[in-house]
C-alpha cells in the first residue's frame, strides 16, 4: 500500500475562547466559513494535505475542544505537536494580552523545538480593532516567532499562514535529520491502536498492529 | 484567590468558542461566567473511572459538567514532572473541597474529601549541587506516575480504548523484558522470565527438565480454554471446571520444580494477591490470569504481555476527558461545590456564584459520603494500602541484557523482586531524561504495617541490586528546608560501598517513599437515589478498594448502565483521519456532529473479537510480530 504523503505534521490551535480558532481551522481545511456554528462540539482535529517543494505534507490540525475556556487544556493536548498557531482577536485586548500566558503554557508542556506563529484574527473587523498590527508584530518579535493578521471570514492570509508554518517545520525537521535516512523510522516498541497517535508514522502501518 | 482571577478572565470572554454571530445559539440560560444553568450529569474528580464516565455520558449527547478540586487531571492516577512531584501538591487536601451541606429528601449528609497519599518522605542520596543541578535542569522531562500501571495487551481498558476510538490520543510502549529474582538463598540473582516457546528453548537459566515441565504446565492451562472457545457458550460448566483448577493442583499434576514454580508465580502475581489471605486469589485465578497473559503476548509484539502508557497513566484520563470535551463536556479544575440539595428530579448545587441543576452526580474515589439518618447498606470501610517508591538512578539497568541475547535492551524492564514490582524506565518511556532511569516500585502493605514508613523496607529489599549511598549525618526528612540546605553538608561515603561489585550497581540519586490507600465505604456505587421525579436520579461513587485498572473500567461501565440502562457504552467516535481522505476537503461537517457510528469502521475495532489468537501460537513467539 503506497502512502499518500511524505510528511505528517501535528499542528495545534491555541488561544482564548471566541478568537475564531475553529473558524480558522474550517477556512483552511474546508475553505468554508460559517458564523452559525453551534460550538466546537464534535471537532477533534482536521486533516488537509498540502504540497511543499514537491513533497506531500499531511497536516493534522487539532482544536482545543473548548477546554481553553476554563484554562483546563490537558497536558496531553501538547504531546507530539510540531507546530502551534497562537490566535488572538484584534478586537479583543484581553485575548492579545493572554498570548503571553499561552506561550508560557506551551513552554511548559510542548516540545522545546515546537514551531510557533501568532495570528491576529478577525482583521476584517477593522472598525472594531483595538490591537494594532504593530503591537502584534512587536510581540512576535519579542519571542522571535512569526506573525500574521488573518481573517477566517474573508479567507485573508489563512492559507498563507499554514503554508509558512508548515515550511518552517519541514525546514526544521530536514535540518535535524540532515544526512540521516531514517525520517520515518518508527520505534518498533511503540504501539498505537489507531490513526492520529503518532504523526510521523503512516496510519496504515499502525493498523497492522492488531492481528 | 486564584479562582477569582480565573472568573474575571472568563468574564471578559463570555459565550461559546465559535460564536461569531451575535445571537446566543445555546438556549440554556447561562450564569455570570457563561456556565449553563442545567446539566445532565455533574462529575467530581478526574481519575480513570470519572474520566471514562465523562466520555461515555458526553459521547451519547448528555451534557456534562466535570469539576476537579485539584489543579491537575488524574486524581490518584495523576502524572507529574519532577518539580511538581517534589512540591508534593498531591498531599494537599483542598479544604473547600468538602461539601458539608448535603440536603437530601429526608436526611442530611456530607461529602468529605480525603487524601490517599500518606507517609510521604523524600531523600537525596547524592547531595552534591552538581548532581542535583543536572537533574533539576531536566525536571520537565520527567513524567512520574503517582500509581504506575502496566496494562496487559488484552485487558479491558485496551478494548474500551479501541472500540471508543479514544486510542487515537494515546501511544503505548511495549515492555521489553520481564525478570525476577530467584528464591532464597539465591535471591540476589536475577533471571529473565522466558515468555515464548522460543525463549524457553534458548533459555540458559532453565534445565531441560524445567523446560519440559514448563511447557507441560502451559499446555495444561491452555487445554480447557481452547475447547471451551470452540464449543461456544452452551458448555459453560466445562469452563467452570477449567477455572477451578488451582495453581497448586496444576503444579502437582505437572510436577513443576521449585525454582520454576517461583518464576511462574512471580510472573502472574498481582499487587492484589498481597491482600488475599494465603495468596488464595493467586491460586484460584491462576488459570484465567495465565490465559490473559499468554493471549496478551504477541498481540502487539512478542516480548511481554504488557504495555506502558507513554507520558504516564494520566494520559489515559486526559484522553477520555478530551473525548468528553469534544462532545461538549465542560471542564473546570480547581473548582469546588459549597452545597448540594436534592430537588424534584435531580439536585441543585452551588459552585462559586453559580447555581446549577443536574440530574445525576458522580463523585470520584476521593470523596467520602456520609449520610445521617439514612439506613444504608454500609460495609466496614474496606481498604488496601500500597507501598510505593519512586527512585531516580544513574548507571544503567539493574540487570543489563546479556550481550548474546536477542532481546532488546531498550525501553522498560519489569522486575518482580522479593514481592515488589519494580518498573525500570529509560528515556524511551518519556518518563525520564536520557542517562537516567526511573524506578517505580509498588508492593502490598499488610494492615498491620500501615503506619510504618516504607523507606526501610524498600532500601533493604533492593540493596542487593541498587546502591543507596548512606549518609552518616541525619538523612533528610521530608522537609523542603532540609532538601535545599543539605547540599553543602555533603556525604561521607562509606568507602566499602564504592569498591568492587557494588560499582556495577546503579546508583540511586533521589528517592521518595509513600503509602497509597484505596478505599470504599459503600457496598454499592449508589450513594443516594432520589425518586421524586419522573425517573430516578442518583449520586454515584467511583470508590473501589483496589488498584487494578480493570476494576476501575468495570466500575465505569456499571455506573453508566445504572444511569443509562438503554444506551450503548462508548460507541466508536467517528474517525477524522480516514487514510484515503487525502484532502480534508471531502470530510463533511455532519459527520462530526452525528452520534451514529461511522459506517467506515476501522478494521481494528471490528476484527478484534474475531481475532482471538490460537493460544498455542502465542507460546511460539516469533510468528506474531507487529508487521
Amino acid at each position: 500500500m503506497a502512502k499518500s504523503y511524505d510528511y505528517l505534521f501535528k499542528l495545534l490551535l491555541i488561544g482564548d475562547s471566541g478568537v475564531g480558532k475553529t473558524c480558522v481551522l474550517f477556512r483552511f481545511s474546508e475553505d468554508a466559513f460559517n458564523s452559525t456554528f453551534i460550538s466546537t462540539i464534535g471537532i477533534d482535529f482536521k486533516i488537509r494535505t498540502i504540497e511543499l517543494d514537491g513533497k506531500k505534507i499531511k497536516l493534522q490540525i487539532w482544536d482545543t475542544a473548548g477546554q481553553e475556556r476554563f484554562r483546563t487544556i490537558t497536558t496531553a493536548y501538547y504531546r507530539g505537536a510540531m507546530g502551534i498557531m497562537l490566535v488572538y482577536d484584534i478586537t479583543n485586548e484581553k485575548s492579545f494580552e493572554n498570548i503571553k500566558n499561552w506561550i508560557r503554557n506551551i513552554e511548559e508542556h510542548a516540545a522545546p523545538d515546537v514551531q510557533k506563529m501568532i495570528l491576529g484574527n478577525k482583521c476584517d473587523m477593522n472598525d472594531k480593532r483595538v490591537v494594532s498590527k504593530e503591537r502584534g508584530e512587536q510581540l512576535a518579535l519579542e519571542y522571535g516567532i512569526r506573525f500574521m493578521e488573518t481573517s477566517a471570514k474573508n479567507s485573508h492570509n489563512v492559507e498563507e499562514a499554514f503554508y509558512i508554518l508548515s515550511r518552517d517545520i519541514k525546514a526544521h525537521i530536514d535540518k535535524k535529520l540532515e544526512g540521516k535516512d531514517n525520517r520515518m523510522a518508527p520505534n518498533p516498541n511503540i504501539v498505537n491502536f489507531g490513526p492520529g497517535g503518532k504523526p510521523s508514522k503512516p496510519s496504515w502501518f499502525s493498523k497492522c498492529s492488531i492481528l | 484567590m486564584s479562582s477569582d482571577k480565573m472568573t474575571s478572565e472568563i468574564d471578559s470572554q463570555p459565550g461559546p468558542e465559535v460564536n461569531n454571530s451575535s445571537e446566543d445559539i445555546n438556549e440554556t440560560p447561562r450564569g455570570d461566567d457563561g456556565l449553563p444553568k442545567t446539566f445532565d450529569v455533574l462529575i467530581i474528580g478526574t481519575g480513570v473511572t470519572e474520566s471514562i464516565l465523562s466520555a461515555a455520558v458526553s459521547r451519547n449527547g448528555h451534557s456534562v459538567l466535570h469539576l476537579d478540586p485539584r489543579e491537575y487531571y488524574g486524581g490518584s492516577w495523576a502524572t507529574f514532572s519532577l518539580d511538581q512531584w517534589m512540591s508534593k501538591s498531591f498531599l494537599e487536601v483542598p479544604a473547600e473541597a468538602t461539601v458539608s451541606d448535603l440536603f437530601l429528601e429526608d436526611s442530611k449528609g456530607t461529602l468529605t474529601w480525603k487524601n490517599n497519599v500518606d507517609q510521604f518522605e523524600q531523600v537525596w542520596y547524592m547531595k552534591d549541587e552538581e548532581t542535583k543541578g543536572q537533574l533539576m535542569s531536566q525536571r520537565r522531562r520527567f513524567n512520574i506516575d503517582l500509581m504506575p500501571r502496566l496494562i496487559a495487551a488484552r485487558e479491558d481498558i485496551i478494548q474500551v480504548l479501541i472500540t471508543s476510538n479514544v486510542s487515537r490520543y494515546l501511544e503505548f510502549l511495549k515492555i521489553s523484558r520481564l525478570l525476577t529474582n530467584l528464591p532464597p538463598p539465591n535471591e540476589h540473582l536475577i533471571e529473565s522470565i522466558p515468555l515464548s516457546r522460543a525463549d524457553i528453548f534458548t533459555s540458559k537459566s532453565l534445565s531441560l527438565v524445567e523446560k519440559r515441565s514448563l511447557v507441560k504446565l502451559i499446555e495444561a492451562v491452555l487445554q480447557p480454554t481452547s475447547s471451551t472457545q470452540d464449543a461456544a457458550q452452551e458448555h459453560t460448566p466445562e469452563e467452570g471446571e477449567a477455572v477451578s483448577e488451582t495453581f497448586e493442583d496444576l503444579v502437582k499434576k505437572t510436577k513443576v520444580p521449585d525454582k520454576l514454580k517461583h518464576m511462574v508465580k512471580s510472573s502472574f502475581t498481582t499487587l492484589e494477591d498481597g491482600f488475599s489471605p494465603d495468596g488464595s486469589s493467586f491460586n484460584v485465578e491462576f488459570c484465567s490470569r495465565c490465559r490473559l497473559f499468554l493471549n496478551s503476548i504477541g498481540r502487539y509484539g512478542n516480548q511481554t504481555p504488557f504495555l506502558w502508557t507513554i507520558y504516564g497513566i494520566s494520559e489515559i484520563c486526559q484522553a477520555f476527558c478530551r473525548l468528553s470535551a469534544v462532545y461538549g463536556g465542560i471542564f473546570i479544575l480547581k473548582r469546588h461545590l459549597s452545597r448540594i440539595e436534592a430537588q424534584e428530579d435531580g439536585f441543585v448545587f452551588q459552585t462559586e456564584q453559580d447555581e446549577v441543576k443536574v440530574k445525576h452526580i458522580i463523585v470520584g474515589p476521593d470523596m467520602q459520603c456520609d449520610i445521617v439518618g439514612k439506613d444504608r447498606s454500609k460495609k466496614e470501610q474496606a481498604s488496601i494500602t500500597v507501598g510505593r517508591a519512586v527512585l531516580i538512578t544513574k548507571g544503567g539497568s539493574i540487570k543489563a541484557p546479556d550481550e548474546n541475547s536477542k532481546q532488546k535492551g531498550d525501553g522498560i524492564f519489569v522486575y518482580r523482586l522479593s514481592g515488589m514490582e519494580v518498573i525500570e524506565m529509560n528515556h524511551i518511556s518519556q518518563a525520564v531524561p536520557k542517562d537516567y532511569r526511573l524506578l517505580q516500585v509498588t508492593f502490598p502493605i499488610p494492615d498491620t504495617e500501615i503506619k510504618q514508613p516504607c523507606r526501610s523496607t524498600v532500601e533493604t529489599l533492593l540493596s542487593p541490586f541498587l546502591l543507596f549511598r548512606k549518609h552518616t549525618d541525619q538523612c533528610m526528612d521530608d522537609s523542603d528546608e532540609t532538601i535545599s540546605s543539605s547540599g553543602t553538608q555533603c556525604c561521607s561515603d562509606d568507602s566499602s560501598t564504592t569498591t568492587g561489585q557494588s560499582n556495577m550497581k546503579p546508583q540511586v540519586i533521589y528517592g521518595s517513599y509513600f503509602n497509597l490507600t484505596y478505599s470504599c465505604d459503600s457496598l454499592f456505587s449508589e450513594l443516594y437515589k432520589n425518586s421524586s421525579g419522573d425517573s430516578n436520579s442518583y449520586i454515584m461513587s467511583c470508590g473501589i478498594e483496589s488498584a487494578e485498572l480493570s476494576k476501575y473500567v468495570s466500575k465505569a461501565k456499571s455506573i453508566f448502565s445504572t444511569l443509562y440502562p438503554e444506551e450503548e457504552f462508548l460507541p466508536k467516535a467517528p474517525d477524522c483521519d480516514e487514510p484515503d481522505a487525502v484532502n480534508g476537503d471531502d470530510i463533511d461537517i455532519s459527520e462530526f456532529s452525528s452520534t451514529n457510528e461511522d459506517p467506515a469502521v476501522n478494521p481494528e475495532g471490528e476484527n478484534n473479537d474475531a481475532a482471538v489468537m490460537n493460544p498455542n501460537d502465542n507460546a511460539d513467539g516469533g510468528a506474531i510480530g507487529e508487521e
